[in-house]
C-alpha cells in the first residue's frame, strides 16, 4: 500500500535574522497509514518544523512531499495538529474548545454538543465542560486540546511533543490514553519527541533526527507487542536492548 | 436537566488539582474592604466642610461639600442644568461612537495587513504625539462653534486610544491560534470571527475605557474655547462670574458622568471576558 504521507528529499531553509538557516535537509521519511512513527531527534533538529510543513502551515519547501498522492501546498485541513502547548482557546469553555472544529465546519450545535460529550466522557473530563481553560489543570488542558482535534476525524494526527510540560505521571496516564484511542480508531499519529521512552513505548516506529540541519539518521522498528502497558514499559522484553541500540545512536547526536 | 450539570470531583490523577473558587470567605471581605475604600473620601469630605465652616476664605476658595450638594440639586431641579448636560452628553456620545469605530475598524486593519500597518505605524506614532486638545481651536475654526468642532475633538482623542489598543491587541495574537483553526478548515472570515476579535476584545475594551475620560476632556476643552451651553460652558460661565460653587458643581456632575459610565463598560466588560482569570486594567497609549 502506498504510504498516507511520503516525504523524499525535503529541504527547508527559513530567514532569520538576515540569515539564511537550514533547518531540514533531505529528509526522506515514508508514513504508513494507521501506523504510529514517532521522530526522535536533538532539540532544534527541525522535528516541529517537519510538522508544520507536512500541516501547510511551512510553506514552501523544497523536494517532494505528498499526501494521499498529491502534492502539499497549502493548509491541510483533513490533519490534526495537537501542539506542544495545549493552546485552548482562553474566550472558550472547555465544551466548546472541543467542539470548535465541528462549528467550524458549519455542523449544527445541538449535534456538535452531543459529540462533543461523547470525547469528554471518554477523556474523563465531565462536569467540567463549562469551565474555562484557566480553571483546569494542566493535564486536563491537555486531553481537551487532544479531543478538539480527534472530534473532526483527521485522517492523520501531528503530536508536536504534546506530553513535553507535564509532570512525570500525568505523562504516562495520557500516554496510555492515546494508545487506547489510537487502538480503538488506528488513525496514523505521527508523533514528535525528546524522550526516547516515551518513542518506543508509543510507537511502530522511531525515526532517530540528526542534529540541525534534522534529517534522517536511521529508522528503528518497535516489535513490542500490542497493546502495550506504558507503565510497565521498561519491563517488557526486548526493550532495553532497543532503547540502548537507539540511545547509541542518539547520543552521537547530542555530543555527550 | 442534562446529567452533567452537577460537576463531579475531578478524575483521581497525581499532581492535578483544579482551581477552586474561595466564594463564602470573599463576600465577608468585599464588605469589608469596601468599607475601608469608603473611609478616605469620606474623611476628606468630612474635614473640607469642617475647614470650611472654621475659615470661609477656604469655603470661597474652593466651596464646601454641602454647598456644592446643595448647588447640584437645586440646577437639577429648576433644570438649569438640563441643556448644558443635554449638549454635553450628545457631544461625547457623536465622538465617542465615531471615534471607537474608526479606532477599532483601522486597528484592526493595520494590525492584520501587516504592510499597511507597517507604513502607517510612523505617522499616526507622529499624529498621537500632538497633544489633541492643542487642536482643539482649529477645529472651533473649521467646524463652527457647535456641536461639530466638539465631536471632531472628541472623536479624534478617543480615536487614538482606541486605536493603539487595538493595534498592540492585534500584533499579540497567538499565531498558534491562527493556525489551529486554519488547520481545522476556518476561513478567513471564520478566522476573524473565532481568533482575532475574541483575543483582541480584552485591548479593545481597555482602549473604549481610557476613552471614556477622553471624551469628557474633549467635550470640555471645545466648550471652554468656544460654545454656547454644555458643561464646559457652565464651568467657564461659572469662572467668569467667580462662582466658585458653580464651578464646582460643573466639575462633580463631569466626574459623576465619567464615574457612571466607566461602571456600566466595566460590566459590559466583566461579561464580555469572564474568561479571564481577572481583568486587569492595562492601558496602551495615549
Amino acid at each position: 500500500m502506498d504510504p498516507i504521507i511520503d516525504l523524499a528529499n525535503v529541504t527547508k531553509t527559513y530567514r532569520s535574522k538576515g540569515k539564511s538557516v537550514l533547518a531540514l535537509k533531505n529528509v526522506t521519511l515514508p508514513v504508513e497509514k494507521g501506523s504510529f512513527t514517532t521522530i526522535v531527534g536533538p532539540s532544534g533538529c527541525g522535528k516541529s518544523t517537519l510538522l508544520k510543513i507536512i500541516a501547510g502551515i511551512s510553506l514552501p519547501y523544497q523536494g517532494r512531499l505528498n499526501y494521499k498522492g498529491r502534492e502539499i501546498t497549502s493548509i491541510n485541513s483533513d490533519i490534526g495538529f495537537v501542539t506542544q502547548d495545549s493552546n485552548l482557546f482562553p474566550w472558550l469553555t472547555l465544551s466548546e474548545n472541543v467542539e470548535l472544529a465541528l462549528k467550524i465546519r458549519g455542523m449544527a450545535k445541538s449535534e456538535r454538543g452531543r459529540a462533543a460529550q461523547k470525547f469528554i466522557d471518554t477523556m474523563q473530563l465531565t462536569g467540567f465542560e463549562s469551565h474555562y481553560p484557566f480553571e483546569l489543570s494542566g493535564g486536563m488542558q491537555k486531553r481537551c486540546s487532544i479531543i478538539r482535534t480527534l472530534i473532526y476525524d483527521p485522517d492523520i494526527i501531528l503530536m508536536d511533543e504534546p506530553f513535553g510540560p507535564l509532570d512525570a505521571q500525568t505523562r504516562l496516564i495520557l500516554q496510555d490514553e492515546l494508545l487506547r484511542i489510537w487502538d480503538t480508531n488506528k488513525k496514523t499519529i505521527l508523533f514528535v519527541t525528546h524522550d526516547l521512552t516515551e518513542a518506543i513505548a508509543l510507537s511502530d516506529k522511531v525515526v532517530l533526527f540528526t542534529g540541525r540541519p534534522g534529517t534522517v539518521k536511521r529508522i528503528f522498528d518497535v516489535p513490542l507487542p500490542r497493546p502495550r502497558n506504558v507503565f510497565e514499559i521498561h519491563n517488557e522484553k526486548g526493550f532495553t536492548d532497543l532503547y540502548h541500540e537507539i540511545w547509541g545512536h542518539f547520543k552521537t547526536e547530542i555530543r555527550v | 436537566m442534562e446529567e452533567h450539570s452537577a460537576p463531579k470531583s475531578p478524575p483521581a490523577e497525581a499532581g492535578e488539582i483544579a482551581p477552586v473558587e474561595m466564594a463564602s470567605t470573599q463576600s465577608a471581605l468585599v464588605n469589608w474592604r469596601g468599607f475601608l475604600v469608603l473611609l478616605p473620601g469620606l474623611c476628606v469630605l468630612v474635614l473640607w466642610e469642617l475647614a470650611a465652616w472654621q475659615w470661609p476664605e477656604i469655603g470661597r476658595l474652593v466651596s464646601q461639600p454641602i454647598e456644592i450638594a446643595r448647588g447640584i440639586v437645586d440646577v437639577v431641579t429648576t433644570g438649569v442644568i438640563w441643556q448644558h448636560f443635554d449638549a454635553t452628553i450628545k457631544e461625547m456620545a457623536a465622538g465617542y461612537v465615531i471615534g471607537a469605530i474608526t479606532g477599532v475598524a483601522l486597528g484592526f486593519l493595520c494590525g492584520r495587513i501587516k504592510l499597511l500597518g507597517d507604513i502607517l505605524n510612523p505617522y499616526i506614532a507622529i499624529f498621537n504625539g500632538i497633544p489633541k486638545v492643542a487642536l482643539a481651536p482649529v477645529f472651533v475654526i473649521w467646524f463652527g462653534i457647535g456641536l461639530m468642532s466638539k465631536i471632531a475633538i472628541i472623536l479624534t482623542m478617543v480615536f487614538f486610544v482606541v486605536f493603539i489598543n487595538t493595534f498592540a491587541g492585534l500584533r499579540s495574537v497567538n499565531e498558534d491560534y491562527v493556525a489551529i483553526v486554519r488547520i481545522m478548515g476556518a476561513s478567513g472570515w471564520q478566522v476573524v470571527r473565532e481568533v482575532f476579535l475574541p483575543a483582541t476584545l480584552p485591548f479593545i475594551m481597555v482602549g473604549l475605557r481610557a476613552g471614556i475620560p477622553f471624551s469628557v476632556i474633549g467635550a470640555v476643552v471645545g466648550e471652554f474655547i468656544a460654545s454656547t451651553k454644555g458643561l464646559g460652558f457652565f464651568i467657564n460661565y461659572n469662572q467668569g462670574t467667580y462662582d466658585t460653587n458653580g464651578i464646582f458643581v460643573g466639575v462633580t456632575i463631569l466626574a459623576l458622568l465619567v464615574v457612571v459610565l466607566d461602571a456600566l463598560l466595566s460590566l459590559v466588560e466583566k461579561r464580555l471576558l469572564k474568561w479571564r482569570p481577572e481583568v486587569e486594567a492595562k492601558n496602551v497609549g495615549a
